[in-house]
């Protein structure tokens, strides 16, 4: 770390906020034409994040993406912040060490479900469970979709895929699930072609101090299309989809259902014949994590799926947590000689 | 046999399967799959299969995909897998320790330029990496050889006296995605070429632990044996071929493949479907009355030092064509090739074609050009290639 860069991360432990001129969407698109597939529900998220952080106050420069291998990782292409195409589910590592030196920048990670969940499962987790202040956005389209079209960890059992020609036998992972469980302190999941709720799910990541792990359910329309219209479809989505709202009853289907605890269960239960308002659980994305697993575990056709922020809960990040042990080191050992450290313990005079 | 229009890709999973099912008198087949451009069709025709005691397993990297083979050899399975380029490197712990287990593990390797900067296209720098990884290494020229290959090297690497994984390499796209008529064996002859795998340290009922703590006497007892079988791999090689010639009726290449050779005053080597370029230069050059030829360098580990010892003697030039670059050194087939080149003879490096760059004859007409022109050798030369 040269000293200007000492300079200019002064005082920033968070992501410092100058002043700076008004940017506009334009402003965060580069100069290279995206390139998917027409019709790839990655456009729509491109889009959405370029809409987010002109509104973030940060200036371009102080932004990094990071990203692995895959479809989602052409992001950074695209985006005119400064970008880095990784290896293949090495980003969360990558963009750990980045934020470690420049804890100034807003540093995110563009992955997909196989980026992060096959090849790079043992990044994502341990830099969740340290609380790294980086901002993933996983795509999940329940596929490989740049190796065209092999199952990934997130496809259904027995999805037949070209790796799969007969069924999938293993079951998938849940990625709320697999957050929660790594300790995640930002959990959230939205859908690609629910623009203003991306928005407002992202802008929520890009403010949280810490980790923070968006799902974006995205239609692969090549390999896996139509993986979530039973969720997306106009005529079922207000039966299938449940929004999260901080501090509100689960409520669904135009508020005429919700979500009641039974037990240790959550249960869809129709208001009516009984059931009132005051019967519905009533959300904190504060509460304790179990809250949220209960959550996340929902899935239809029993339940419907729940979008928005799971879990925003505060705890120490890392690259905080990391200076302030080494100044708390220091203030009680004092400096330290490397030659009194040589001759200490049990050493001994060879005559 | 059967006559087939079949990418390189699939004609190596066709082989594979053939071996795969060949075993099924045995402890079966055993796969752990993972794709990476441009191998993913192989695995893909691999999973499609059926296989008699064969199981594949689709896992989450190519560190993995080793291994589960490693898993599935030491149960005595037959194994294989593939990849490519950073796969490859990934994988390169577990490609290690298949070797130093000692398991007859195949795989094919799609060579494919490393990165970053991301490039899918051919260079020969991936596979070369794990020149040290203790495997036999052999390159191919075409979608036939692929298949024989894949079937030699079970026969190879399963040999008693060997026990060691083969890597069996071709370029990609050129050959991975490049379809060519290639001929494959019935099932009946495959059985007879591949008896069932009798892997002699594989697990059975007397308990024990493999891949523990070695001392330093230990370990090296450990290398010199592992040195000892790859010292025998051009014997046993042979003998692969002539079983392969009386069983399939047509050659397996030797590896050290020459063309032209027999009054040749200079020698242009090389590995891959560059050597196919070559001889078209070779020919132009013969025509204008300039005594050239050329080698294929088809088995890279263990260094056939031997017969590329014969083919060097009495040659006062040779130009070596190297599709990788080893930064600092140059390129890594003329740094060994110069080791056993006889004394005198002029030994001139040329890189080209690295990212996949087009090999076209002009190229390598310029290096010949260059070659004859030599007063002695210099630095490594990098030709150009362009797009």
């Amino acid at each position: 770390m040269s000293d200007n860069d000492r300079k200019e991360a002064k005082g920033g432990n968070g992501v410092s906020a100058p002043p700076v001129q008004k940017l506009s969407r334009k402003d965060f698109q580069s100069e290279v034409d995206p390139r998917w597939c027409p019709g790839c529900g990655d456009y729509s998220i491109l889009a959405q994040v370029q809409k987010v952080l002109p509104e973030l106050g940060i200036p371009k420069e102080k932004f990094v993406f990071v990203s692995g291998i895959g479809c989602s990782s052409r992001f950074p292409y695209y985006l005119s912040t400064y970008g880095f195409h990784g290896i293949h589910g090495r980003a969360p590592a990558i963009a750990t060490g980045l934020k470690m030196t420049r804890p100034e920048l807003s540093v995110w990670v563009v992955t997909g479900d196989g980026d992060a969940l096959s090849i790079g499962g043992n990044h994502i987790i341990h830099t969740l469970r340290k609380n790294v202040d980086v901002k993933v956005l996983m795509f999940n389209n329940r596929i490989y979709g740049l190796t065209k079209g092999q199952y990934s960890p997130t496809s259904e059992l027995g999805k037949k895929a070209k790796s799969t020609p007969y069924g999938s036998i293993d079951a998938p992972f849940n990625p709320l699930l697999l957050a929660l469980g790594a300790g995640a302190t930002f959990v959230a999941r939205t859908i690609d072609v629910e623009p203003l709720h991306m928005q407002q799910v992202i802008q929520r990541a890009a403010v949280h101090k810490g980790s923070a792990f968006v799902e974006v359910f995205q239609n692969c329309n090549v390999f896996n299309d139509g993986a979530y219209l039973s969720i997306t479809e106009k005529p079922v989505k207000d039966e299938m989809q449940l929004r999260l709202e901080h501090g509100k009853p689960l409520l669904f289907a135009k508020g005429k259902k919700g979500i009641r605890l039974n037990g240790f269960r959550a249960q869809a239960v129709t208001l009516g014949n009984g059931v009132s308002e005051k019967d519905i659980l009533v959300y904190d994305e504060r509460a304790e994590a179990s809250l949220s697993v209960l959550l996340a575990e929902m899935q239809p056709p029993s339940h419907p799926m729940p979008i928005g922020v799971f879990r925003a809960v505060d705890r120490p990040v890392h690259h905080e947590l990391e200076i302030s042990q080494r100044q708390a080191v220091l203030k009680s050992k004092g400096q330290g000689s490397l030659a009194e450290l040589l001759g200490s313990g049990d050493t001994w005079v060879v005559s | 046999m059967s006559r087939e229009l079949v990418s390189a890709n699939h004609a190596a999973a066709m082989a594979a399967v053939l071996a795969a099912r060949a075993n099924r008198s045995g402890r079966g087949f055993g796969s752990g799959v993972y794709p990476i451009t441009p191998q993913t069709e192989c695995i893909e025709l691999l999973c499609e299969e059926e296989i008699e005691k064969g199981q594949v397993v689709r896992v989450e990297s190519e560190h993995s995909a080793m291994a589960v083979c490693i898993g599935f050899s030491l149960g005595g399975a037959r194994t294989f897998t593939a990849s490519s380029s950073n796969g490859l490197a990934y994988m390169a712990e577990n490609v290690f320790n298949a070797a130093f287990y000692r398991l007859p593990v195949v795989m094919m390797a799609v060579n494919r330029t490393l990165g970053p900067p991301w490039n899918i296209w051919v260079d020969h720098g991936d596979t070369l990496m794990l020149r040290d990884a203790g495997w036999v290494q052999l390159y191919c020229e075409d979608n036939q050889e692929v298949a024989d290959t894949i079937l030699a090297a079970y026969r190879l690497g399963e040999d008693p006296r060997i026990l060691l994984p083969v890597m069996v390499c071709q370029d990609a796209f050129i050959l991975s995605h490049t379809m060519m008529l290639t001929d494959f064996p019935e099932q009946p002859e495959v059985d007879a070429f591949l008896p069932p795998l009798e892997l002699p340290h594989r697990l059975t009922d007397r308990p024990r632990v493999v891949g523990g703590l070695d001392f330093p006497r230990e370990t090296e007892v450990h290398r010199i044996q592992h040195a000892n079988a790859m010292a025998l791999v051009p014997e046993v090689y042979r003998e692969v071929q002539a079983t392969f010639r009386s069983r399939f009726g047509r050659a397996l290449a030797d590896p050290v493949v020459p063309y032209r050779v027999e009054d040749a005053e200079m020698l242009l080597v090389s590995m891959g479907t560059t050597a196919s370029t070559v001889r078209t230069v070779v020919d132009r050059a013969r025509e204008r009355g300039i005594r050239a030829g050329a080698l294929r360098l088809r088995m890279f580990r263990p260094f056939p030092e031997e017969a590329l010892r014969g083919y060097l003697a009495g040659r006062a030039r040779v130009g070596v064509l190297d599709r990788n670059l080893c930064p600092g050194l140059g390129g890594i087939v003329w740094a060994e090739l110069r080791g056993v080149a006889p004394p005198g003879c002029l030994v001139q490096g040329y890189v080209l074609g690295m990212g996949g760059g087009d090999i076209r004859p002009e190229h390598v007409e310029r290096v010949l050009q260059d070659l004859t022109s030599r007063q002695r050798a210099g630095e490594p030369s990098f030709v150009e290639v362009g797009s």
